[in-house]
């Protein structure tokens, strides 16, 4: 397999007020082209800080990156849809930025959106949209710029269940059309183990890496029909064993 | 919701008359002294005869410009700063005493010294309706810049958005009805500094109107002058919420 993005002794130091807090602590990690790799952990654990070290909004405090020029692309938990721009604006908001803005540009995004069932709502306005629509809006807004690499933090987290199932199903064709390697952070195993070729889990803060599993469904297929699958029990059991479940 | 509409329209109306007509039934009556609380009537001969003397779009014009003069240089500097503390937060921690102080300074107070400054001209009205309304601009604008939503702020730095597109495809347009709502508040605070200006040097305009009015015993003339600040008020207040409606719609 062809490595894409090779993390190497990775940590990350808070200052604050009560003296220095380690979010993250001696992260090394090789990455996969086009696999899907799901990162687990308690709350705090520095999943989210991985991610933002990875993007580039914030610089480690030790450790290296080897990304070979990649270009990556963030999904945050909330859709962050600007309200006073369309749906096609939205989508394409990535491409404006980076100054990618060309017509072909934008009927691949046209493309993307349809693909999710959007066409008709590209002149529509994110208020006008279901929180399941506005996901899939802040998707396509991800894969727009041709990401290498897709960072996906928690994106069905402030779904309802019966949503969730469908747009994982929905994001799981889409990433595996589109071809680009994704590190998913989630707090549901279940989505992770049914959506990813590997399950990295953490250890509470500062996280380090606790176990790394590789997820081998008899027939992968989607995500929902992956759920049923016998082996998907055994990896629930064995990442939930991993899992610090201190309440804090 | 268009009832409910109405209904307020009406009420307020109703209002209204019922103010005016209670005040000239009282003042016609001898109930209250018309010579102190003058009458609806006595206003409009007042206006009538300014109106014919060809004083009161003088005084009005003097007023508007004053106010439009003061209100574009108090929206456009208080604007800038909000945009530079918030670009530079160290600034606003080092400026923030200061804008404290100014804020809870009588503005009136410094009167005297604007005219010695700056002399006896509408430099003067100027200047003190700027110290009215930059301050107040600038804190409420600065505001909504904070408080912008900082998972958006996230997501531009994920594009590597620089600091000038951060500020004008996210900043302004998720700030513009703060912003709006700052130009209004503006708008009564830059009447007011014109006033008050005009109060302390002024050969015309409405605030000169009502200080001659008092100086000359004439309160009707006072009232009138007090009724043209409130239709001018008014009238400014509804060009911005058709400005504001627009947007929104």
């Amino acid at each position: 397999m062809n490595k894409i993005l090779e993390i190497k002794n990775l940590s990350k130091d808070y200052h604050t007020i009560n003296g220095e807090i380690s979010a993250i602590e001696d992260i090394s990690l090789d990455i996969y082209k086009n696999e899907i790799i799901g990162i687990v952990g308690s709350s705090g654990c520095g999943k989210s800080t991985l991610l933002s070290i990875l993007s580039g909004i914030e610089k480690q405090s030790s450790g290296e990156i080897i990304s070979n020029n990649n270009n990556f692309s963030y999904m945050l938990q909330s859709d962050a849809l600007m309200p006073w721009l369309n749906i096609i604006d939205n989508a394409c908001l990535g491409l404006d930025i980076k100054h990618l803005k060309t017509p072909e540009n934008i009927a691949y995004v046209e493309k993307l959106l349809s693909n999710f069932g959007l066409s008709a709502f590209l002149k529509a306005y994110p208020n006008n949209l279901s929180g399941g629509m506005r996901q899939r809006v802040a998707l396509v807004r991800t894969l727009a710029t041709k990401p290498d690499i897709i960072l996906l933090d928690e994106p069905l987290s402030a779904l309802d269940y019966v949503t969730r199932l469908t747009i994982s199903d929905d994001i799981y064709k889409l990433i595996k059309k589109s071809n680009v390697t994704t590190i998913l952070i989630s707090h549901d195993i279940a989505e992770c183990i049914s959506m990813c070729d590997r399950i990295v889990v953490l250890t509470k803060r500062p996280g380090k890496i606790k176990n790394i599993y590789n997820i081998n469904l008899k027939n992968k297929k989607t995500p929902s029909e992956n759920r049923k699958d016998k082996l998907f029990v055994h990896y629930y059991d064995l990442v939930w064993g991993d899992l610090d479940k201190d309440i804090t | 919701m268009k009832l409910e509409k109405k209904i307020i329209l009406i009420t307020q109306i109703f209002i209204t008359l019922s103010f005016i007509i209670i005040w000239e039934i009282l003042s016609k009556q001898g109930i209250i002294n018309s010579f102190i609380f003058s009458s609806p009537a006595k206003i409009i001969k007042c206006l009538y005869e300014l109106y014919i003397a060809n004083n009161l779009w003088i005084h009005i014009y003097v007023t508007l410009k004053e106010i439009f003069i003061s209100f574009a240089l108090g929206s456009i500097i208080g604007f800038s700063f909000a945009v530079i503390f918030y670009s530079i937060p160290i600034l606003k921690k080092i400026f923030d005493p200061f804008l404290t102080i100014l804020n809870s300074l009588p503005k009136v107070s410094l009167g005297p010294l604007l005219i010695i400054w700056l002399g006896a001209n509408i430099k003067s009205i100027i200047v003190m309706s700027l110290l009215i309304n930059t301050i107040v601009t600038l804190i409420s604008i600065y505001n909504g810049l904070i408080n912008t939503d900082s998972y958006k702020i996230k997501l531009f730095h994920s594009f590597n958005a620089t600091n000038y597109q951060i500020l004008t495809k996210l900043i302004i347009p998720h700030n513009i009805e703060v912003i709006i709502s700052s130009l209004k508040l503006n708008i009564s605070m830059s009447l007011i500094g014109v006033i008050m200006g005009e109060f302390l040097v002024s050969k015309a305009g409405i605030g000169y109107l009502i200080l001659y009015g008092t100086q000359v015993f004439n309160l009707t003339l006072v009232m009138t002058g007090i009724i043209l600040i409130l239709i001018i008020s008014f009238i400014i207040y509804q060009i911005i919420t058709f400005f504001e409606k627009n947007y929104n719609t």
